[in-house]
């Protein structure tokens, strides 16, 4: 039986996702809570851990994901809109997995199984949005490594992947570790607040440049 | 539109009631719309199995000066891009 543990504070979800893995037979919803540090004090623990993004607490998304790993789980990050630059940073601070919340549940459990046996499973969700990391300071990927995100966003079976691109399954996975582990290695650890309040500014998380005025001079603070 | 004629073929011969749709940009003003679904799948080289598909898809994809390709092969799904450069 594996033991998964919930974060989020959607009631509803938490209740629908509760019947749902108790129809599964071998996932176990074995604790819930609404935030990181309740269920970071929670006496029982399950090592696998399903992450709302977007917590109502407003917690920062890159610093929740940084504390459950550093407290030695692992951690599959759901969310209902995908934030492109937000579903990059969390995979940067070691993230397992993404998923929609929309995702079908057999998608979900196929996704805790794998992490359960020692895997990183890139789901498509997932290789959409890092095959689309425009930020400047993204890993960088080779084109063959971008292709293969590409294609695996756009839903594309592994198998017809390899077959279009003459290798094996297994290279095709191999690939998506590559990106995966670079990802994870992109050595920018985020440990404290002030650190944070850093990467935010070199990602520029959340904010896009404004366009220029009509008269074509720049922003002055740009 | 194009995009739906490809997923009415999901519907009708994939065998499967999934189907991922993508659309972006391809950043000098062209739009690509995927459409993959992981069911049946056909045979490219026969002809009978496609050919409704291509001919759907493909003509309406042609009529605005678009391009397809299709993407298929038994047991593997099959994957629809559709691309269009101004």
């Amino acid at each position: 039986m594996i033991e998964i543990g919930v974060i989020d504070d959607d009631q509803m979800l938490l209740q629908g996702m509760a019947a749902w893995i108790g129809s599964t037979g071998d996932i176990r919803l074995a604790a819930t809570a609404a935030s990181v540090e309740e269920y970071l004090g929670a006496a029982h623990i399950p090592k696998i851990v399903i992450l709302d993004l977007n917590l109502g607490n407003y917690t920062d998304p890159v610093r929740n994901v940084a504390q459950l790993v550093g407290s030695g789980l692992q951690v599959i990050v759901a969310s209902v809109i995908p934030d492109r630059a937000y579903i990059a940073a969390t995979t940067e601070a070691g993230a397992a997995a993404y998923v929609t919340k929309n995702n079908n549940l057999d998608t979900l459990a196929d996704v805790i199984r794998a992490i359960h046996d020692g895997k990183t499973p890139t789901t498509p969700e997932h290789a959409f949005w890092l095959g689309r990391d425009d930020r400047p300071r993204r890993p960088k990927l080779s084109p063959r490594e971008r292709e293969i995100l590409v294609a695996v966003g756009n839903g594309t079976p592994h198998k017809a992947i390899a077959r279009q691109l003459g290798i094996t399954m297994s290279t095709v996975q191999t690939h998506l570790e590559r990106v995966r582990y670079k990802y994870a290695s992109v050595g920018r650890p985020i440990d404290h607040a002030a650190h944070y309040s850093e990467r935010v500014r070199e990602d520029n998380l959340g904010r896009e440049r404004l366009p220029d005025p009509p008269n074509g001079n720049p922003h002055p603070h740009q | 539109m194009a995009a739906r004629e490809a997923l009415n073929n999901v519907v009708k011969h994939a065998g499967t009631d999934e189907a991922w749709l993508s659309a972006y940009g391809d950043g000098a003003g062209g739009v690509i719309v995927t459409v993959v679904d992981r069911g049946h799948g056909f045979d490219l080289r026969a002809k009978s199995d496609g050919l409704g598909l291509m001919r759907s898809v493909r003509h309406r994809v042609l009529e605005v000066g678009g391009e397809v390709r299709i993407d298929s092969a038994p047991g593997e799904g099959t994957s629809i891009e559709m691309s269009w450069t101004p």
